[in-house]
C-alpha cells in the first residue's frame, strides 16, 4: 500500500539492519541506544517509529524475534538478522550509497 | 500514547497484545534506568521517558499501516461496515439469509444421508480391503452357499479370508416378556474377515465356525447393553433362543455396526453348513491380502469359477462371480435416488446463489456513487473488491450458520420420511464431516454470489460509468436460473409420473377390507411343526367373528418374490428360453385367492396336496396354444403337481411386470414365513386385537410380525417413491419460485431505470398495451432461451434417472412439454407484474423523476 516510503523511514530500516549485522541479537532499546551512541547523539531513533518498523521488518522476514532474558534478568524481545535481512541490508546499503553519491554530485554541481 | 494504544488495540490476539505490551514496557524501563543513571530522580526519569514515548508523529501513524495487524484492523472495519450495511436493508437481509440457510441446510442434510449411506467407510479395520463376492447363474444374481464359500476361501489366493452369512430372527424369552432378536448365522472366518476383536470374551474356534460342538453366540455391543444391561457376567451363560441353547462366548465392540442391526452372531448350524451346492442363500464377503488389487482377485475368481463350472455342471454350469467394494453392495439401490436428491438440492442452492448475485449486482449499481466517492478518496480497486466481497462473506457465513440449524432439523426430518430400509440411515448425524461440507458450501456460495458484484462495483467506480452496464450480465444470470429450474421441474415431473403410475398399476387383487398378518417361524423349524402351526393359526383366524375369508401364502402380494427355479413339464421338452427361466415357486393355503378376490380364469380350485394353480402369465408363456389344465409341472423330478386352475396375475413387486408363478399347496413347500390375509365383513383394522389374542392363545412365546390393513401395507411399498417425488417436487417448486423472483427483480429494476424513457413514450402516444408488450418482450426472450437450455439439460441428464422411473420414459415429450408449460406460466407471472407497473406509469410523474 504505502509505496512512497520517505527517506527517513528507509534510513531507519538501513540503520536497524546494519546495527543488527554488526552487533548481533539486540532488543529494541539496545538498537536505539546503539544508533544513538555510534552517531554520537546525532541520530535519535523515535520509539514510535522503531517498534512499528521492527514489526514490519519481522513480517517481511528480514529479522527474526525471540523472547530472552537480559543480563539484568528482565524478559526482552531480541531481534536478529535473517538471511533475507542480510540480502536486504546489502541492497539497502547499495541504494543508500547511490543516493548519497547522487546527492553529493548535485551539491557539488550547484 | 495514542499511537501505542492503537497499535495495541489492533492486535486482536491476546497473546500478541500481551507480548507487545511487555516489549514496550521493557523499553520504558530501560529508558528510565538510563535517565536515573544520569542523575534524574526516578519520578522525573519516568515522566521524561513517558513523554518521549508518547511523542506521536504522522509518520509513525503511517508505519502502522504497513503492519499485518493494520490489515486485520481494516478487515474488521470492512466487516463492521458490511454488517451495518446489511442491517440497513432488512428485507434483503431476510431474503438472502432465508434462501442461503434453506439452500445450505437442505444440501447439508441430504449430504449427511449420502455420507452415511454411500460414502462413510465401513466400521472395520482397513475397510478398503473388504470386498463382496456376488455370484450369478446365467447372469442372474444368486446367493452363495457354504460349499462355494469354501472354494473361494481356499482357491482364491488374493483372499486372506472369506466369510458369509444370512440373517434370521430368534425369540428370546429369558428376560420376562419374549422378544425378537436378530441373529446373523455366519459361515467361514467371519471375525477374521471383518478383522474384529471381541470387546469381551473370545471369538469362534475353527470347530465352532464349522457349526460343530455346542452352539455358541457372540453378542453385539448394542444387544448386550439393551437386552442384558451390559452385564459382564454374561460370558459363559446359556441363552434359550427359539428353543435352542446357545452359550455366550463374547461381546463384540460397539464400533462394529456392520452388518446393521444384528443382535447375535452364531455359526450356521451343521446341517446348513452341509447345504447343497444348488442352494443360494448367503451373502459372501472376503478380505483381500494387503496390497492385492481388486483386479487380481477378480482374475483369480474368474479362474476358480471356470473350474467350478466344469467340476460341478449339475449346480454351477452357469456360474460367474464378481468382486466389488462392500460399500457398493451395502448402498445397493439406494445410490441412484440419493444422488438425484442431492443434485436437486444443489440446483436449488445454485439458484439461491444466482438470485443473491443478482440482488447484489443490482445493489452494486445503486452503490456506484458510493464506490466513486471511495475511489476518489484513494481506495484502490483491491480495497473496493475486498469491501464488497466482505459483505458477501458475512452474508454467506451467517447463512451457513443458520443452514447448520436447518440441517440438524432436516436430518431428523429425512430420517422419518426416508424409507427405513435405507442402509445405515439410523447412523446419520450432524457430524464433523457434515459441518465441513456445510462450511465448504458456504465458502463456495460466497464466491459464487460475491465475486461478480464485487468486481462490478470496483469496475464501475474506475470507469465512471454509472448506469446500465450490468444489464447484460444480469440477464444471462436470469437465463441460467430459468434453465436450471426447468431441469428440476422435468425431474420432478418424471418422479411424479412414476409415483402415479405405481399408484395406478393394477394390483390383480382387491386390497380393501383386508387385514394382513405376518407369522414367521425360524428357519429350520421342522416341517410338521410348521404345518401344524400355520394350519392351527388359519383355523383360529377363520373362527374370529367378522372374518369372512382367510388364507395364507409364503409372501403377501407386493412383498417381493419368493423362491424361484426352472420348471419342468412332464412328458415334454421345453423351448430353450424357458428351460432355465425362473418361475416363482409359491405356497398357499386356505382361501387365499378368494379372500383377495383374485379371479379363477379357468379350471377349478385344487382339492388335493398334489394339485396346483398357475397364474395367467405362466399359462400364457408355458402353454401358449393349449389348455394348461391337467398338465403336470414340477420344480424337481421327484414331485409333480397337476395344474387344476389358472388364476389372475398378482403383483409381487412394485414396478415390475408379473412373473410366471406356480402356487403349490403350502404343505409341499418349505417356507417358514407366512403371510395371512383375512377378508373382513367390516373394518379390517378392528380385527387386529382378536388376531393378536388368537396368536397368544396358540403360542404365548410367539412374536407375530406386522398386523396391518392391506391398504396401509401397500402405501408403505410405494412410500419411497412418494417421498422421492415429494422431495424433488418441493425442490422444483422452490427453484421455480427463485427463478421467478430473479425474472421479477430484473424486469422491475429495468422498469425503474427506464421510467423516463417509458414516460416519454407514453407522452408521445404509446398506449399501455404497447408499454406492456415492450417489457414483456424482454422477459419473454430471456425465458425462451432459458427454457430451451433447461429442456436440453434435462434431456441430457434424464438418462441417469432411468432406474428410478416406472411407466414413463426419461425422454417422454409429454413430461417435457408439461414442465416447460409450468415454468413458462410461473415466468409469465413474474414478467407480467413489472410490465403492468410500467404500463400504468403516469407519464408526468415519470418525467418529473430525476
Amino acid at each position: 500500500m504505502n509505496r512512497h516510503k520517505d527517506v527517513l523511514q528507509g534510513t531507519l530500516t538501513l540503520l536497524v539492519l546494519k546495527t543488527l549485522a554488526s552487533r548481533g541479537p539486540l532488543h529494541g532499546y539496545g538498537i536505539s541506544a546503539h544508533i544513538q551512541q555510534v552517531s554520537a547523539d546525532t541520530l535519535r531513533v523515535e520509539e514510535g517509529s522503531l517498534y512499528p518498523a521492527l514489526h514490519r521488518m519481522e513480517q517481511d522476514g528480514w529479522i527474526a524475534a525471540e523472547w530472552a532474558v537480559t543480563e539484568l534478568g528482565r524478559r526482552a524481545r531480541y531481534y536478529q538478522l535473517t538471511t533475507a535481512g542480510r540480502k536486504a541490508l546489502s541492497a539497502e546499503e547499495a541504494s543508500w550509497g547511490r543516493l548519497t553519491a547522487a546527492v553529493g554530485q548535485v551539491l557539488r554541481f550547484a | 500514547m495514542n499511537w501505542m494504544r492503537r497499535l495495541l488495540n489492533s492486535f486482536r490476539n491476546e497473546r500478541l497484545n500481551h507480548d507487545l505490551n511487555d516489549e514496550l514496557s521493557f523499553h520504558i524501563e530501560m529508558a528510565v534506568r538510563d535517565r536515573m543513571s544520569q542523575g534524574l530522580s526516578e519520578q522525573e526519569a519516568r515522566r521524561e521517558a513517558h513523554l518521549k514515548f508518547g511523542n506521536a508523529t504522522l509518520q509513525q501513524e503511517r508505519t502502522r499501516d504497513a503492519n499485518v495487524v493494520a490489515w486485520l484492523d481494516g478487515l474488521w472495519r470492512d466487516v463492521r461496515h458490511a454488517v451495518r450495511g446489511l442491517r440497513r436493508r432488512p428485507g434483503f437481509l431476510v431474503t438472502a439469509l432465508a434462501s442461503l440457510a434453506l439452500g445450505i441446510g437442505a444440501n447439508s442434510a441430504i449430504f449427511s444421508v449420502v455420507d452415511a449411506v454411500l460414502l462413510k467407510p465401513l466400521p472395520v479395520p482397513d475397510p478398503e480391503r473388504l470386498v463382496s463376492v456376488r455370484e450369478f447363474k446365467s447372469r442372474r444374481p444368486t446367493g452363495g452357499n457354504p460349499a462355494r464359500l469354501n472354494d473361494w476361501r481356499t482357491q482364491v489366493d488374493a483372499f486372506q479370508s472369506a466369510a458369509a452369512w444370512y440373517g434370521e430372527n430368534v425369540v428370546y424369552a429369558g428376560g420376562g416378556e419374549p422378544r425378537r432378536l436378530s441373529m446373523l448365522r455366519t459361515f467361514g472366518g467371519v471375525t477374521e474377515t471383518l478383522a474384529v476383536a471381541p470387546a469381551l470374551g473370545r471369538t469362534f474356534t475353527a470347530e465352532e465356525e464349522r457349526g460343530e460342538g455346542q452352539p455358541v453366540a457372540l453378542l453385539s455391543h448394542a444387544a448386550w447393553r439393551r437386552v442384558f444391561g451390559a452385564d459382564a457376567g454374561i460370558l459363559g451363560r446359556t441363552l434359550k433362543l427359539s428353543g435352542a441353547q446357545f452359550t455366550v462366548i463374547g461381546v463384540l465392540p460397539a464400533s462394529l455396526t456392520y452388518p446393521e442391526d444384528v443382535d447375535l452372531w452364531s455359526p450356521g448350524p451343521l446341517e446348513v453348513q452341509r447345504a447343497s451346492r444348488k442352494a443360494g442363500f448367503l451373502g459372501v464377503v472376503a478380505r483381500l491380502r494387503p496390497g492385492v488389487p481388486m483386479a487380481q482377485a477378480q482374475a483369480q475368481i474368474d479362474t476358480v469359477a471356470g473350474r467350478l463350472r466344469s467340476q460341478y455342471p449339475e449346480s454351477d454350469a452357469e456360474l460367474t462371480a464378481q468382486a466389488g467394494p462392500v460399500l457398493d453392495e451395502v448402498a445397493g439401490e439406494a445410490r441412484a435416488p440419493l444422488l438425484v436428491l442431492l443434485a436437486a438440492a444443489s440446483i436449488v442452492l445454485v439458484l439461491a446463489c444466482v438470485n443473491l448475485a443478482n440482488l447484489l449486482l443490482a445493489r452494486a449499481g445503486e452503490r456506484a456513487r458510493e464506490s466513486a466517492i471511495r475511489a476518489a478518496l484513494g481506495a484502490g480497486r483491491a480495497g473496493l473488491i475486498r469491501l464488497y466481497l466482505t459483505e458477501s462473506v458475512v452474508l454467506a457465513a451467517s447463512g451457513g450458520a443458520l443452514g447448520l440449524l436447518v440441517a440438524s432439523s432436516g436430518i431428523d426430518l429425512l430420517k422419518t420420511i426416508l424409507p427405513e430400509e435405507l442402509p445405515r440411515l439410523a447412523q446419520t448425524t450432524l457430524d464433523g464431516r457434515v459441518v465441513g461440507f456445510a462450511m465448504l458450501l458456504t465458502l463456495l456460495c460466497a464466491v459464487l454470489f460475491g465475486v461478480a458484484p464485487a468486481w462490478r462495483a470496483a469496475q464501475v467506480s474506475l470507469n465512471g460509468v454509472m448506469k446500465q452496464k450490468g444489464g447484460g450480465f444480469r440477464a444471462s444470470l436470469v437465463v441460467v436460473q430459468v434453465s436450471l429450474s426447468v431441469t428440476l421441474v422435468v425431474g420432478a415431473a418424471l418422479m411424479a409420473a412414476t409415483f402415479f403410475n405405481l399408484r395406478r398399476q393394477p394390483l390383480g387383487f382387491q386390497s380393501t377390507q383386508i387385514l394382513t398378518v405376518r407369522l414367521d417361524q425360524p428357519w429350520n423349524t421342522d416341517k410338521p411343526v410348521l404345518d401344524r402351526f400355520q394350519g392351527a393359526a388359519l383355523e383360529r383366524f377363520r373362527a374370529i367373528p367378522g372374518v369372512r375369508l382367510a388364507g395364507l401364502a409364503d409372501r403377501l402380494p407386493l412383498a417381493g418374490g419368493s423362491q424361484t427355479g426352472p420348471v419342468k413339464v412332464r412328458g415334454r421338452a421345453l423351448p430353450a428360453e424357458l428351460e432355465k427361466a425362473p418361475v416363482g415357486h409359491r405356497g398357499y393355503a386356505g382361501d387365499y385367492f378368494q379372500a383377495l378376490n383374485v379371479p379363477l380364469l379357468a379350471g377349478r380350485w385344487p382339492k388335493a396336496e398334489r394339485e396346483a394353480l398357475v397364474n395367467e402369465t405362466f399359462a400364457k408363456r408355458y402353454f401358449p396354444h393349449e389348455d394348461p389344465l391337467g398338465k403336470l409341472v414340477g420344480f424337481d423330478d421327484r414331485q409333480w403337481l397337476e395344474v387344476t386352475g389358472v388364476v389372475g396375475d398378482l403383483r409381487q413387486e412394485p414396478g415390475r411386470a408379473p412373473m410366471p408363478e406356480v402356487f403349490a399347496d403350502m404343505r409341499t413347500v418349505y417356507w417358514p414365513m407366512a403371510g395371512f390375509v383375512l377378508r373382513a365383513e367390516g373394518d379390517p383394522a378392528a380385527l387386529a386385537g382378536a388376531v393378536r389374542e388368537q396368536i397368544r392363545a396358540l403360542d404365548p412365546e410367539f412374536i407375530p410380525g406386522p398386523i396391518q390393513t392391506m391398504e396401509i401395507g401397500l402405501g408403505r411399498t410405494i412410500a419411497s417413491e412418494r417421498t422421492r417425488a415429494g422431495l424433488i417436487g418441493g425442490f422444483a417448486l422452490i427453484a421455480l419460485l427463485l427463478a421467478s423472483l430473479g425474472i421479477y427483480g430484473l424486469l422491475a429494476g429495468d422498469v425503474v431505470r427506464r421510467r423516463q424513457e417509458i414516460g416519454i413514450r407514453v407522452a408521445l402516444g404509446a398506449r399501455p398495451p404497447d408499454v406492456l408488450a415492450v417489457v414483456l418482450a424482454r422477459g419473454a426472450r430471456l425465458v425462451a432461451v432459458g427454457l430451451v437450455l433447461g429442456l436440453a439439460g434435462a434431456l441430457a441428464l434424464s438418462g441417469s434417472m432411468t432406474a428410478l422411473l416406472y411407466g414413463v420414459r426419461p425422454t417422454d415429450p409429454v413430461i417435457y412439454i408439461a414442465a416447460a408449460a409450468v415454468a413458462a406460466a410461473a415466468a409469465a407471472l413474474a414478467c407480467y407484474l413489472p410490465a403492468r407497473r410500467a404500463a400504468r406509469l403516469d407519464p408526468l410523474a415519470a418525467l418529473r423523476h430525476e
